[in-house]
């Protein structure tokens, strides 16, 4: 009889984990202080929040270039935002750990724009390697100092003027980070399917005694 | 209340899965049939519990519903905080796969503990004892997962007791209002249906 109540037992864990198994690993990669990060000015801007839309303030940010060797370091301010000068790397991989062991990453690349876990794209320009002073894209091939100058002085006003638009993609980043209703019907629909499986196993084991 | 992947060291998260593993093994094998309804009910509770956020500062925090868990369930919380946290890391990305037996022995071990520790006073007679020990109960067992969650941020060595001390500051809000919730729940409760407690059992022997 014991063994008997030993393999449903089994069974029932390997149906639970079977159950969790179809979920790719990515999904549950990030906590839920979220990361979002741009680059403007010379500058990459990094910011940290919750679900709820609070800031992440006093987070430790951690910033890796791609062989993982730290590059920055220092926590965010009380509006959960920090900045600091662009590394001359082409790829970084931003890390924010908040209080309570939440944390987050983001990717962001030089070459094409920002992914994220989510493959939520940021812009990234090519300027800030000019503003650490390691040039490396040169403007246009046979280009003049007035023309270096003034292409610089044309991506600093995009820059500016894209500010707002980071604005606007932070805030529905944001929105997008809020648990949606749909998931939580899923959750309820699983938590019933679970409990309706319970009780099968149950009903059969009785029946088999 | 959810540590996320790749903070605690793999140690930590082995220990977390051997206790949690064991603790699940217990609750399945305690749960009767006709308390499934109740495990679900109380599961989904959980579940959606966690979406009600509290600005607490620095951290965001949520209610986490342990201690009314541990009352109404005893062991039988262990698989039902599995799988309402291996939900919430998989729909939400609260926590993570790697930190569900942390994050679930955090959950249930308090909530078990208290549960035990105040079922006297629950079970007891008149308003004031079931209300003062499912405060206790509900305070408690918030205040037992942000320790335990500042002691295994500490035991993983990157010198977090500081950001330890921050959740169960933090969580403070939640203790007050997890008691208060508790309390309230116990005694309505044990007005209309004191048999769904885990505990019915001391009720029987009181004569209630």
């Amino acid at each position: 009889m014991i063994s008997k109540r030993k393999i449903s037992d089994l069974i029932i864990v390997v149906l639970l984990s079977l159950l969790m198994a179809p979920f790719p690993p990515r999904a549950a990669r990030a906590h839920r202080v979220s990361v979002f990060a741009y680059t403007g000015e010379g500058k990459v801007f990094v910011e940290g929040y919750f679900p709820d839309g609070s800031k992440a303030a006093g987070a430790k940010v951690e910033v890796f270039d791609p062989r993982g060797q730290l590059v920055f370091e220092g926590p965010t301010d009380r509006r959960g935002s920090l900045s600091f000068p662009v590394p001359p790397v082409d790829d970084l991989t931003i890390f924010v750990t908040a209080a309570g062991g939440h944390k987050s990453s983001f990717a962001l690349s030089r070459e094409k724009p920002a992914g994220t876990s989510d493959g939520f794209a940021a812009g990234h320009t090519h300027d800030d390697a000019g503003s650490t002073g390691q040039e490396t894209h040169p403007v246009v091939e046979g280009a003049g100092t007035e023309d270096v100058r003034s292409a610089r002085d044309l991506e600093r006003t995009l820059d500016r003027k894209l500010e707002p638009v980071m604005e606007v993609l932070l805030d529905i980043r944001r929105k997008m980070d809020r648990p949606a209703m749909k998931d939580v019907i899923a959750g309820l629909g699983y938590v019933a399917g679970i409990a309706g499986l319970l009780f099968f196993i149950q009903g059969w084991r009785k029946k088999r005694e | 209340m959810h540590v996320s992947e790749g903070v605690l060291s793999p140690p930590v998260l082995a220990a977390g899965a051997i206790v949690t593993a064991a603790g699940v093994t217990v609750g399945i094998r305690r749960m009767k049939q006709e308390g499934i309804p109740k495990a679900a009910v109380l599961t989904s509770s959980f579940f959606v519990g966690s979406l009600i956020q509290i600005p607490a500062g620095v951290a965001s925090v949520h209610l986490v519903l342990n201690g009314i868990m541990g009352l109404f369930l005893g062991w039988a919380c262990y698989p039902c905080f599995l799988v309402a946290l291996a939900l919430q890391a998989v729909l939400f990305q609260f926590g993570g796969l790697t930190t569900l037996g942390v994050n679930t022995f955090v959950m249930a071990a308090p909530a078990i503990a208290f549960s035990y520790l105040f079922r006297g006073l629950v079970a007891g007679r008149g308003k004031a004892a079931p209300s003062i020990g499912g405060f206790l109960a509900g305070f408690s067992s918030v205040l037992g997962g942000a320790l335990l969650i500042a002691l295994l941020l500490d035991l993983s060595g990157e010198g977090f007791l500081r950001a330890g001390q921050v959740v169960v500051l933090a969580h403070l809000p939640v203790m007050v209002i997890e008691g208060i919730i508790t309390g309230m729940i116990v005694l309505f409760i044990r007005k209309v249906k004191p048999e769904m407690f885990e505990v019915a059992h001391d009720f029987e022997k009181e004569n209630i």
